[in-house]
């Protein structure tokens, strides 16, 4: 019985973690992208439509890059990541759905992934991935 | 640039033969000014007296330059989309009394008087069109372009938009004996233009006709004079200022040649853009728009273009140009609309003063394929996925429980595009149940339940989910970690819903956590999927190729999934077999072959499996020298 409501917690915990997560990182995106390097861990990778970044540092360089954007959230989705891929290192998988407006271009509908990792007593971006919804040609 | 066509009002015409003569005298001081025309006019000149039928240029010379000239006399030009101009200047034949010709027309004043004629010969049926069409310009003293010739009863039809070509037909009526010694009858008639609809022959003509007059090396479409096109005029009728073909240009230009850079619509009779809207979205390349003599009115007509992020514009010769008294303010009312125009009618425009933000490019990084952190973790997901979806896409999901940790978890989210309702077609019914979008479900424990848990769940939700058939060039695959314990890898891509009926096209994200299993290859823990509906584009562009093999190149050695059967079979396959793989192994990690025997041995056989441990080896420098001293 007790691990069955450890687990409930665990995936409970998932959940608001990446309801706090999302919230702050898109507003971050949107408006105080001089912050986002706080969200990801320091070897965090992140892979924008392909294109790939690694380093908390450079990958708020590249995001400080884009246009002024605005995030929309439609879907959210959170589990914890199973024990025996983390071994014992909280981690809980966020996947995002939405729609994005960058400055004078059309909205743009988009899929982006985290993964989110306890750092001592902060939660840190490993790995962050993103797709539009798009043809590539 | 057949301008005699454009007319102004054809009323207040003077048509004294003394001022037609003393123009023809001052002709040279009116044409010097294009001597390219001039070439271009003598050219015609001799093909016209081989008979030869050359539509692009069948205007005689002297019936041109008069027509010019007397345009250039002819201030009251803007505006009308009129061109019944010439029969006035010949009026020896044409006024009551001096009528030889059975070329009847309408009272000048009706709707400005359009110089279309409609030249019927009847039991025309019975002649080939070459030969009719050859017999006539040969006759003719004003050559002409037939366009949309048919046949209507057992009469040959067609029509011409020159007024003096129809009035030098009609004079032609009973004149032509043929071979059977009958006269050729001509009955030549004041006409409205003809009018057809666009159906997939049609279309298909002028998608052909574009594909001949785009230069994918410049990356340019001519479409000047496009209904005179030789390939179009004799058997159809399509200008560019009827809605209906530009609609269909606009649809071809979008779906063939999205990069388009430059495009010519000028010498078209245009009086609208606003069937070119779909340049906006259709044509994000396009820098150079030449809309020069067309029928343009107003310059606020071109507001419906705005956007558009053109650096050349041809506007000249057109009614709304005449509007602006300096050219200033001409140039100012075009930049309004076209910010980054660096050259209009072919002028350099001073560069604008602006200020340093908000100007500086705001472009988004272009996209790019599938990310792999490394490439043994290609190996291992492409494998992977293969294996994956070809379970998935098949009629029984029940073989995925190989593919799935025992206590792993696996959750659906859905969502319709967002600002957008479900329309009756594209409704997301068969997964909205099961959508765990956070969002909009905040009681904890439908959170929990809608979290599958451990394998036989999982695979019993998957088998409950539409079938599908996944489009392979549609999947782009990122795999942003990949150590000893884990790979995450992040899958989008279309598929079809294999349902009775309908069949939705629809866009996922997919992501899967994989651990390397105990029993060899590498099972689920974690996945989640999204699904939408597919967009516009996206449904266009998927099942592209539904015979070419998937995109994901697949090893034929291994199976990345812990299926059982190869797994047993593995460990005693030929040793013709793990020869190869010893030969290939060692060629792809350097090492030796007692090595490579050794690295495969210990991992079942399982050649990628195999690569991962090497690799992951490798990288904490935990393989000593001597396995690689061949």
């Amino acid at each position: 019985m007790a691990v069955a409501i450890d687990k409930r917690v665990l995936i409970d915990e998932a959940c608001s973690t990446a309801l706090e997560f999302t919230k702050l990182y898109y507003d971050c995106l949107d408006k105080k992208r001089n912050l986002l390097c706080k969200l990801y861990m320091e070897t965090a990778v992140l892979v924008w439509n392909g294109n790939s970044v690694s380093g908390n540092m450079q990958i708020q360089s590249f995001l400080e890059k884009l246009p002024a954007s605005d995030h929309q959230i439609v879907s959210l989705d959170a589990q914890p990541i199973h024990e025996e891929a983390i071994k014992g290192q909280p981690t809980v998988m966020a996947v995002v759905a939405g729609i994005v407006r960058f400055e004078k271009k059309p909205a743009q509908p988009f899929c982006q992934n985290f993964l989110i990792t306890a750092q001592d007593t902060k939660w840190k971006v490993v790995s962050d991935c993103l797709r539009f919804q798009q043809v590539l040609s | 640039m057949p301008k005699g066509f454009h007319r102004g009002k054809p009323s207040n015409r003077r048509t004294d033969r003394f001022i037609e003569d003393s123009m023809v005298q001052n002709e040279k001081v009116y044409y010097n000014h294009d001597n390219r025309e001039t070439s271009e006019k003598q050219k015609f000149r001799s093909s016209f007296k081989s008979g030869r039928i050359d539509r692009n240029r069948s205007r005689p010379v002297e019936n041109t330059r008069l027509q010019r000239i007397i345009e250039q006399q002819d201030i009251d030009m803007a505006g009308s989309s009129s061109h019944g101009d010439s029969h006035s200047r010949h009026a020896p034949y044409s006024r009551p009394g001096g009528r030889k010709s059975n070329h009847t027309r309408p009272q000048q004043s009706s709707r400005g008087g359009s110089s279309w004629s409609k030249v019927t010969i009847p039991y025309g049926k019975k002649f080939e069109k070459d030969f009719i069409l050859k017999t006539l310009l040969n006759a003719s003293k004003v050559s002409f372009i037939p366009i949309y010739y048919h046949i209507e009863g057992n009469n040959a039809v067609f029509f011409i938009e020159d007024s003096s070509a129809a009035e030098a037909l009609s004079t032609l009526n009973k004149q032509i004996t043929l071979h059977d010694g009958f006269k050729l009858i001509i009955l030549v008639k004041w006409s409205p233009a003809p009018n057809l609809p666009i159906n997939e022959e049609l279309k298909g003509k002028i998608k052909q006709v574009m594909s001949r007059r785009y230069d994918p090396l410049t990356k340019t479409l001519n479409l000047s004079q496009f209904h005179l096109d030789e390939e179009l005029c004799t058997d159809y009728y399509t200008p560019l200022s009827r809605e209906n073909v530009m609609q269909s240009v606009m649809q071809i230009i979008g779906e063939h040649i999205p990069d388009v850079q430059a495009i010519d619509l000028s010498n078209n009779k245009i009086y609208s853009v606003d069937q070119m809207r779909p340049l906006l979205t259709k044509a994000a390349f396009l820098k150079s728009l030449n809309l020069g003599n067309n029928k343009l009115g107003q310059i606020t007509s071109l507001d419906r273009l705005q956007g558009l992020k053109l650096e050349e514009l041809i506007l000249n010769q057109n009614p709304l140009c005449d509007r602006f008294t300096d050219q200033s303010s001409y140039i100012s009312a075009v930049r309004k609309r076209f910010p980054k125009l660096m050259k209009l009618d072919g002028v350099d425009l001073p560069p604008v003063i602006s200020f340093d933000i908000g100007t500086e490019d705001v472009s988004l990084p272009p996209s790019n394929g599938s990310w792999f952190v490394s490439d043994e973790a290609r190996q291992i997901v492409l494998v992977f996925l293969e294996q994956y979806l070809t379970v998935y896409d098949s009629d029984d999901r029940q073989p995925l429980l190989n593919a799935y940790y025992d206590s792993a978890t696996m959750s659906l989210t859905c969502s319709y595009p967002p600002g957008q309702t479900a329309s009756a077609s594209s409704r997301l019914d068969a997964y909205m149940k099961d959508s765990r979008n956070l969002k909009r479900v905040d009681d904890v424990n439908r959170r929990y339940r809608l979290l599958q848990q451990g394998k036989v769940d999982i695979v019993s939700f998957l088998s409950k989910l539409p079938k599908t058939l996944h489009d392979p060039s549609s999947l782009v695959v990122d795999v942003p970690v990949s150590s000893s314990h884990l790979i995450v890898m992040s899958v989008t891509g279309i598929f079809r819903e294999r349902v009775e009926r309908h069949s939705h096209i629809r866009w996922f994200q997919r992501i899967f956590v994989i651990i390397p299993s105990s029993g060899g290859g590498f099972c689920i823990v974690n996945e989640q999927i999204h699904i939408t509906c597919a967009t516009p584009e996206q449904m266009k562009a998927s099942f592209k190729e539904p015979n070419v093999p998937a995109a994901i190149p697949a090893p034929s050695l291994a199976s990345a999934l812990p299926v059982p059967e190869p797994q047993t079979s593995a460990s005693v396959i030929d040793p013709v077999l793990q020869q190869q793989m010893v030969a290939s192994f060692s060629e792809q990690s350097g090492m030796n072959t007692a090595w490579s025997l050794k690295c495969l041995e210990e991992n079942g056989w399982v050649f990628d499996r195999a690569a991962f441990v090497f690799t992951e080896l490798k990288a904490a420098n935990q393989i000593p020298p001597e396995a690689f001293i061949k």
